[in-house]
């Protein structure tokens, strides 16, 4: 096996200079770089074009400029770009801006891509599989910036005039809470008096809080509180429980219990400090501390079950991280929509000549997240969870999965631990090759948002017939893919022993 | 996989495809059909599917009857060339009660150009982008997945090593280089798209390829004798069927998706010419001041692509072989 | 209206707006535009002072902040006028921290900085200019503006002694030192500002009567840094200069080329970008490819900037509109599209809208190459001739194309009828359209045409090669325009759109007409290189003696109204010889919160941002 790794590493490694050759030949072939002085009747017209000449070695043959590329990038030099910046660093940059727009789209897609897929593929052909299929295709089928438009329209603008009185009418109640109750209602299923009830209680309930949102302007102060936050750290954990082990297995049940216990402690200690003067590294401490809490539960409680404790606690310190960093939020929102009365930016990365504390700052960087990271998620959950639905279908239709119901083993347990995690080893390629795809960055939701990535690098590089950017971008995306695509290729052998090698 | 297009969907391998038709269990109890008619009946009664299907013939059908295409005179009195004097600020005529369609159904542009003709123009434009491409790469990665999967050694690592090389080289960079020498052909367009699209098939069908070769029925074949091509064509492929059809409905929507990414950035179709991915990237800002323009050419570019998608849905339940005969 | 007699200065609108005019001229995509605001200067008939900044009160900065965007791209050097920074976006930076002696005003007219200093021509024979910086100049770090700045100003464009051959060309591989956008301060002044080290007052000498001297003394860089930075004392740099010394003078040539470049996101030290403008670069203000943030030069001595802090953001032109309604932004300068300028309208009484006409023009220019160069080419002399070229004046229809491409965006727009005058430049334009020419090409004639297309001898149908940059949505509209109405008198117009029409084509002759735009620089003499016999850019090789005489006589004087006599023959030629067919001006859209006041359009190259100091919050 680590021959062949070498073999193909050494043979990826050919594949990329030969395409840095193709790359670079189609790049200075792509147009003029003097196009903008052709046309201009200004008097230092020759002289601009002279310096650009000389700037770029537009008059040597492309065979040298080739090498002179190529030898600055074996001495760790990308060059300099049409402006005169390093390429090094812009690429550090982007990258860097690529990261964080890309990384929390690509993670919430596959989240709830999945979850979606496991439902569809569970009810199939059901009426809440149709309309999650027909959602999944429209946002798929969306072109970006049109999509862009339209969001910037409604959840940026008129969610910024609306937040200013952050109520709503009576009408805007009924009609929310009827359809979350209905989307409630299908996905849960079931006979349908049963069905009936729930949707009854859902929406009286969704009414109640709505009305209750309203009343008090909670969109504009918001907050949970240690009280709520306990509610949802516990609920949490059932569910994580649910999924995991089932009530059944007292240690891992035992385990969950404690770190959800010990998270909630936690945060009503931590909670004061994290709002008065925080710093990611505290954040990040606490954040390590949930996880040892959990990991230390799991040891303790879980005796055979380790394993499987050990991972379940996890998964609820996760997620009372996370509530936790919401709540934080939550109770500074107020603070910052006095500061930016107009939360939701259309465009850019963070607010220019912002002062504030540390968490203005942070809400600001999230709020400047909020558009283009709905963006990349809807368009990108399509592909998951049809995926996961296909896979699931599959797994669910194999033989030890009936071999295991006709066991008389739980439908819930045959879902959890049987199907679904054998349904998520094909995923484990696509997200592969997806996130050495994102890494490229996303061309157009950069330009519509005015964020300075990768795929902005890369297009204002190609506008330009400018070589660096446009090559410091090859490189990049081109050995992430070459790398995945290795990974993959692995991953197929590990699976599929039919194709060992 | 490493287009910078965020919209560039992913056609990648989808490894749990892994059909058995031959030993199709499910079908013993009702009386025996051939594999084609199987897949037919079960494609004809994916109601979601028919409906895709029937939408975009008619689509097709309106697009080409319309305003005509090359010789082929159209019913509509209108080009999408010739200005016509502007009613109003060219909104469109059309009226629910009395029902009439007017003057100009779609409104009209800035100049007072026929916006039916010109979303029509779009459509036969994008369809011919999207088609070509849906042949051209099916036919060229099938080609290749199948010969590399079925010779193995050699010729895969070279056909692989190639694929890889393509899928490193980002669309955009083509489009603009090509695209430039084409002066905006929109045949070169679909020829530059068709380059970059077929990789991802080329894995998937080669990882089918890979695990049919050593079945049965394919070594029972060579036992007698059969020569590779014959095999790969009368044995392998139809086999293969599912994942490629399925594949070339998703290649189809995602060239749709395409050209419009790079109407946007400027290397698509260009004026005096149209496409719907030009017509919706040159009106993105008339959502709020002339929403004819900005909805029209976008709701068609998500009825396509929604229809061929779902097409492709229902082709893959009916190649499905686990699907029950309800 | 009261005259403004000192006021803050935009010096580098200067060379914003001449050397970056000329540079992004041609398309209609230029990030610039912006014109004689009907709103601010009352019909459209601003000339003179009243197309200067005028007055608004402003005694004392107020705190706030207004974002602007003039469109993509970042920020990327304090230097804005070396060869790699030199942009746009630059520029519209450097304009609001650097001051000179004179500036643009809202239709082209060269306003005087008298805040920033005084100048007066002393001799015209050897033409002599005395400059005199005001007393109070001073850099934000406490240091005088003097000669020294002008000395190295001069000394950054390559004059003979540092760069023998460069300046007048008679070198071609002479290779420069500073790398410097611009090398006619050197080449016109070749004995460069003459004072002394550390004075207030200098003067310029010109070989030649040069009648656009107002443009060639541009708001220098703060030379005390350069020196300093260069390992050389203040006044040594100066005296190096002074005393002809190439080897002094080169030690500088490194930290001006790059010194001033810095990586994305990362300011030096305050102490090495002082300012001598309005605003000055703000600790910490620059996010890489999102903002800049200026402060108020509390150091100014001028008209204080009305807002604490100026914000550049980098947006696309698609998206202005939406985040200026979001309140992302204040004042936009967006491409002007019927659908932006709808959608802005749409947004209601919280935006102030304001469009106009530009510096930049549209014009259809004939191929004058000979039969023999281009054999397809039909309106040569040895062709169909200025008949064939009068044939098809008359079939183009300049009044409908204005009518629905122009009149959605700006309702005054009106048909281009000059080159060198623009129709919002009153009374100027009049007076020149009515001696230069009588109206008959003002309607489309079909029956003239054809008439004329007979009396060329040429047989129908014609093929017209109508060239232009591929890409551009109203050319080609255009183009589908001029089709459709020559087509019924004989030509065959063809879309010969191509993505490398300036690269190839032109220069190759293979096309009939071409269109394309060109900029008003403010300048008075660069209409020489257009239309002058084997200049630059006469891509059309047209040649006309009376024409050559009229620029020979005008770029030799100071005297106006030579200038406009002059003007006048000139632009009767051109119609006379149909050098080519003038369309419209393009239209200016600009855009603002209603909460900033004394926001005002301009036509020329430094975009609505031109007023920046002026700009208070209600």
């Amino acid at each position: 096996m680590i021959r062949y790794i070498a073999k193909r590493l050494g043979i990826s490694f050919l594949i990329l200079v030969l395409g840095s050759f193709l790359m670079f030949v189609l790049t200075i072939n792509s147009g003029d770089p003097l196009a903008e002085y052709r046309e201009s009747n200004s008097p230092n017209r020759e002289n601009l074009i002279k310096q650009r000449i000389a700037h770029m070695g537009l008059n040597d043959p492309w065979y040298e400029r080739y090498w002179n590329w190529l030898t600055g990038v074996f001495r760790g030099d990308l060059g300099q770009d049409i402006k005169g910046q390093g390429v090094n660093d812009l690429v550090v940059q982007a990258a860097g801006s690529t990261l964080r727009l890309v990384v929390i789209a690509t993670v919430l897609a596959i989240v709830i891509g999945v979850i979606l897929g496991v439902l569809t593929a569970i009810r199939q052909y059901s009426g809440f599989d149709y309309a999650v299929t027909f959602m999944a295709f429209v946002f798929f089928s969306l072109p970006v910036f049109w999509a862009a438009v339209l969001l910037k329209h409604y959840a940026a603008i008129e969610f910024n005039n609306w937040i200013v009185e952050a109520r709503f009418t009576p009408i805007q109640i009924v009609v929310v809470a009827v359809v979350l109750a209905f989307i409630l209602v299908a996905a849960l299923g079931g006979p349908w008096k049963q069905r009936l009830i729930s949707f009854g209680i859902a929406a009286v309930v969704f009414a109640g809080a709505l009305f209750y949102f309203s009343a008090v302007q909670w969109f504009r102060r918001p907050m949970l509180g240690v009280p709520l936050y306990a509610v949802v750290v516990l609920a949490a954990a059932v569910i994580v429980l649910m999924l995991t082990s089932g009530p059944q297995n007292k240690r891992v049940r035992n385990a969950i219990a404690l770190t959800a216990l010990l998270s909630i402690v936690g945060y009503a200690v931590m909670r004061g400090p994290l709002m008065a003067n925080p710093t990611t590294l505290m954040l990040f401490l606490c954040f390590l501390g949930g996880i040892a809490a959990a990991v230390v539960s799991g040891l303790a409680l879980g005796g055979f079950s380790r394993k499987q404790a050990i991972i379940a606690s996890c998964l609820v310190a996760v997620v009372a991280s996370g509530v936790a960093l919401a709540d934080l939020m939550l109770s500074n929102w107020n603070s910052y929509l006095t500061q930016n009365p107009r939360p939701i930016p259309t465009i850019g990365s963070a607010t220019p000549n912002f002062s504030s504390d540390y968490w203005g700052h942070f809400i600001d960087a999230a709020t400047h997240l909020v558009l283009p990271t709905v963006v990349l998620t809807l368009i990108s959950i399509a592909s998951y969870t049809r995926y996961t639905r296909a896979s699931m279908l599959d797994v669910l239709n194999q033989d030890y999965i009936r071999t295991a119901r006709s066991k008389g083993v739980s439908e819930r347990k045959v879902i959890t631990r049987h199907a679904f995690r054998n349904s998520l080893i094909p995923l484990a390629t696509i997200v592969a090759f997806d996130f050495a795809g994102l890494i490229g960055g996303a061309v157009i939701t950069e330009t519509v948002f005015g964020w300075q990535g990768m795929g902005n690098m890369f297009k204002v590089g190609l506008a330009a017939v400018d070589p660096p950017p446009v090559m410091a971008f090859y490189l990049v995306t081109g050995t992430a893919a070459v790398v995945m695509n290795l990974l993959a290729d692995i991953a197929y052998a590990f699976l599929d022993p039919r194709i060992a090698r | 996989m490493t287009d910078p297009n965020n919209q560039m969907p992913s056609v990648e391998p989808e490894t749990d495809t892994r059909f058995s038709i031959e030993d199709d269990v499910e079908t013993t109890n009702t009386r025996s059909f051939s594999q084609g008619q199987l897949v037919r009946r079960r494609f004809l009664r994916h109601k979601a599917a028919m409906v895709s299907l029937v939408i975009l013939i008619f689509i097709v059908l309106l697009a080409i009857t319309s305003i005509g295409y090359g010789p082929i005179p159209g019913w509509w009195d209108k080009t999408f060339i010739d200005t016509y004097p502007k009613l109003g600020n060219g909104e469109p005529t059309v009226k629910l009660w009395p029902p009439s369609i007017g003057e100009h159904p779609f409104g009209q542009d800035t100049t007072g150009k026929d916006y039916f003709a010109l979303v029509m123009r779009g459509v036969q434009q994008s369809l011919l982008i999207a088609f070509t491409v849906g042949i051209l790469a099916t036919v060229v990665g099938t080609a290749i997945g199948a010969i590399a999967g079925f010779y193995r050694g050699i010729t895969e690592a070279f056909l692989m090593r190639m694929t890889d090389l393509f899928i490193i080289i980002p669309t955009l960079v083509l489009a603009a280089v090509l695209g430039r020498m084409a002066g905006g052909n929109i045949v070169m367009l679909a020829l530059v798209l068709a380059l970059v699209s077929w990789t991802g098939l080329a894995r998937l069908v080669r990882g089918e390829v890979l695990s049919l070769r050593e079945r049965e029925f394919v070594m029972a074949a060579r036992a007698l004798g059969t020569p590779g091509p014959r095999i790969i064509v009368r044995h392998i492929l139809p086999n293969a069927l599912g994942t490629i059809v399925v594949n070339a409905t998703l290649l189809i929507s995602a060239a749709i998706l395409t050209e419009t990414a790079l109407s946007f950035l400027g290397f698509g179709v260009r004026a005096p010419d149209t496409s719907l991915g030009l017509l919706v990237s040159t009106y993105q800002t008339a959502l709020t001041g002339r929403p004819w323009l900005f909805w029209i050419p976008g709701m068609f570019i998500l009825v396509f692509s929604l229809c061929i998608n779902f097409i492709g849905d229902g082709l893959r339940d009916a190649f499905d072989p686990r699907q029950q005969m309800d | 209206m009261k005259f403004r007699k000192t006021s803050a200065g935009l010096g580098l609108a200067l060379s914003a707006a001449l050397l970056l005019g000329a540079c992004t001229s041609p398309e209609a995509e230029s990030p610039s535009t912006p014109s004689a605001g009907t709103q601010t200067t009352g019909g459209g008939t601003a000339t003179g002072p009243e197309a200067c900044m005028q007055d608004v009160g402003i005694t004392e900065t107020k705190e706030g902040q207004v974002s602007y965007t003039g469109g993509p791209g970042d920020w990327t050097g304090y230097n804005s006028v070396t060869s790699k920074t030199y942009s746009t976006y630059n520029s519209a930076v450097s304009a609001h921290m650097f001051s000179g002696f004179v500036y643009f005003g809202t239709d082209g007219t060269i306003c005087n900085n008298e805040a920033f200093g005084t100048f007066e021509v002393t001799s015209e024979d050897p033409m002599v200019v005395e400059y005199t910086i005001s007393d109070e100049a001073v850099w934000s770090d406490g240091t005088p503006v003097t000669v020294n700045d002008f000395l190295l100003d001069w000394a950054a464009q390559n004059p003979e002694f540092l760069v023998p051959g460069f300046a007048n060309g008679e070198n071609p591989d002479a290779t420069a030192i500073f790398d410097h956008v611009s090398s006619s301060f050197a080449e016109f002044v070749p004995e460069g500002p003459v004072g002394e080290v550390n004075g207030k007052t200098f003067t310029t000498t010109y070989t030649a009567p040069y009648p656009d001297y107002k443009l060639m003394v541009t708001p220098p860089l703060p030379a005390h840094i350069v020196a300093q930075k260069s390992g050389l004392e203040p006044d040594a740099l100066a005296q190096a200069i002074l005393d002809r010394d190439a080897e002094t003078v080169k030690q500088a040539a490194d930290f001006w080329n790059t010194g001033w470049l810095f990586e994305g996101g990362q300011l030096p030290d305050m102490s090495e970008v002082p300012s001598s403008g309005p605003y000055k670069l703000k600790e910490g203000g620059w996010q890489s490819g999102n903002s800049l943030t200026l402060e108020a030069n509390d150091k100014y001595w001028g008209t204080p900037a009305g807002t604490e802090n100026l914000i550049f953001r980098f947006i696309e032109d698609a998206q202005m509109a939406q985040a200026l309604q979001n309140g992302d932004v204040q004042v936009i300068n967006p491409q002007p599209t019927v659908d932006t300028l709808t959608q802005l309208d749409g947004i209601g009484d919280s935006v102030n809208v304001d469009t106009y006409e530009t510096l930049t023009w549209e014009h259809l220019d004939f191929n004058f190459r000979s039969v023999k160069d281009a054999p397809k080419n039909v309106f040569a002399d040895d062709a169909g001739g200025i008949a064939l070229r009068e044939a098809f004046a008359y079939c183009v229809p300049r009044q409908t194309i204005v009518d629905n491409l122009i009149k959605p965006i700006n309702p005054d727009a009106v048909v281009m009828n000059a080159r060198e005058v623009f129709p919002f430049q009153q009374p100027k334009y009049d007076e020149v359209v009515a001696a230069a020419y009588d109206g008959r090409f003002d309607e489309v004639d079909i029956e003239k045409s054809k008439e004329k297309v007979a009396e060329s001898g040429v047989a129908t149908p014609i093929d017209v090669r109508l060239g232009y940059r591929a890409g551009n949505q109203r050319r080609a509209d255009q183009v589908a325009q001029i089709a459709a109405s020559c087509k019924d008198a004989g030509f065959n117009v063809i879309d010969s759109n191509s993505e490398s029409f300036f690269e190839t084509e032109m220069p190759n002759g293979d096309y009939e007409v071409a269109l394309y735009a060109w900029a008003g620089s403010g300048q008075i003499t660069s209409g020489q290189n257009i239309y002058g016999t084997n200049k630059a850019q006469n891509f059309g090789k047209y040649s006309n003696e009376t024409v050559d005489q009229a620029w020979a006589t005008l770029t030799s004087t100071l005297d106006e109204d030579v200038h406009l006599e002059q003007t006048k023959i000139i632009e009767k030629e051109l119609w006379d010889t149909l050098f080519g067919i003038p369309i419209f001006a393009h239209p200016g859209l600009s855009a603002s919160a209603s909460n900033v006041q004394n926001v005002r359009s301009t036509a020329t190259q430094d975009q609505v941002v031109w007023n920046a100091p002026q700009w208070v919050l209600s």
